[in-house]
């Protein structure tokens, strides 16, 4: 299997996961959904970047383009909170 | 011992011009979801009412069709680069079909809200969420021209940033559905 396939592989199984955890909605605290929520879009974003992409190679660039997804998940994840 | 294995580089791949038009994306992107974020701290009660009327299973299943759009996209590059035209060709052409399926799933949930009556007008939730929404569309729509447009004579130099943009398109999705669609409730 490829790490093309390996990725898509991942990132669907992240959406299908928030989507159960959506549809059977099960009682979590709100930092442990949005942990949930944005984690998986950390982990789809970071894929997207790295293979889709083609940044895994490119070392400089992938840590600049992890690093500002990092800062934007974050500030997002702060403003989600209340 | 820099730490630096023998495949790793440290150039961008693919031309700069497209690396810079996918960060001037995000970047737009990201202001407007952290300005929709600021605002839901400001109305979240209202913002929560609203984001039940929104389908979150369409925007899940929009989701997974971007992200596999995404992979037949990168297969096509992938062949384009082996020489494989017809490979890469019917590649670009599925991950093309997806996206207007995506763009389907889209305007069947602008219609919906719209038979359940939700007005734009005086409404910031609804507001924020067409013009996002909507942009990416627009993005969508424009990245399906391309996929097609180059599946006639799939080039490598014609295939690596059509399919880079495409890429891009499913990067903001996977940003903006968890704070549209997920955040609010």
């Amino acid at each position: 299997m490829t790490q093309l396939t390996r990725s898509w592989l991942v990132m669907a199984a992240l959406a299908f996961l928030v989507a159960g955890f959506l549809f059977f909605s099960p009682p979590l605290p709100r930092y442990l959904w949005l942990a949930l929520i944005l984690g998986a879009a950390f982990i789809k974003s970071r894929l997207i970047l790295l293979d889709y992409l083609e940044l895994r190679s490119a070392r400089s660039w992938r840590q600049a383009a992890v690093a500002s997804l990092t800062v934007l998940l974050l500030l997002m994840a702060v403003l989600s909170m209340p | 011992m820099t730490g630096v294995t023998d495949d790793e580089q440290d150039g961008l791949p693919g031309h700069v011009l497209i690396w810079v038009l996918i960060a001037s994306e995000i970047l737009v992107f990201s202001v407007a979801l952290v300005g929709f974020l600021v605002m839901r701290l400001l109305h979240a009660e209202a913002f929560r009412a609203d984001a039940h009327l929104l389908h979150a299973g369409a925007g899940t299943m929009g989701m997974i069709v971007l992200l596999t759009s995404g992979y037949a996209a990168a297969l096509a590059q992938d062949l384009s680069r082996k020489g494989s035209v017809a490979g890469a060709r019917l590649r670009l052409l599925v991950a093309a079909a997806l996206g207007l399926v995506f763009l389907v799933l889209k305007f069947a949930e602008y219609r919906d809200l719209w038979l359940q009556g939700v007005a734009l007008e005086g409404n910031s939730f609804f507001t924020l969420y067409a013009l996002i929404t909507g942009f990416h569309a627009a993005h969508v729509a424009f990245g399906v021209a391309l996929l097609i447009l180059v599946a006639t004579r799939p080039k490598p130099q014609h295939v690596e940033p059509s399919v880079a943009f495409w890429h891009m398109v499913d990067l903001v999705w996977v940003l903006v559905f968890p704070v549209l669609y997920l955040v609010p409730r």
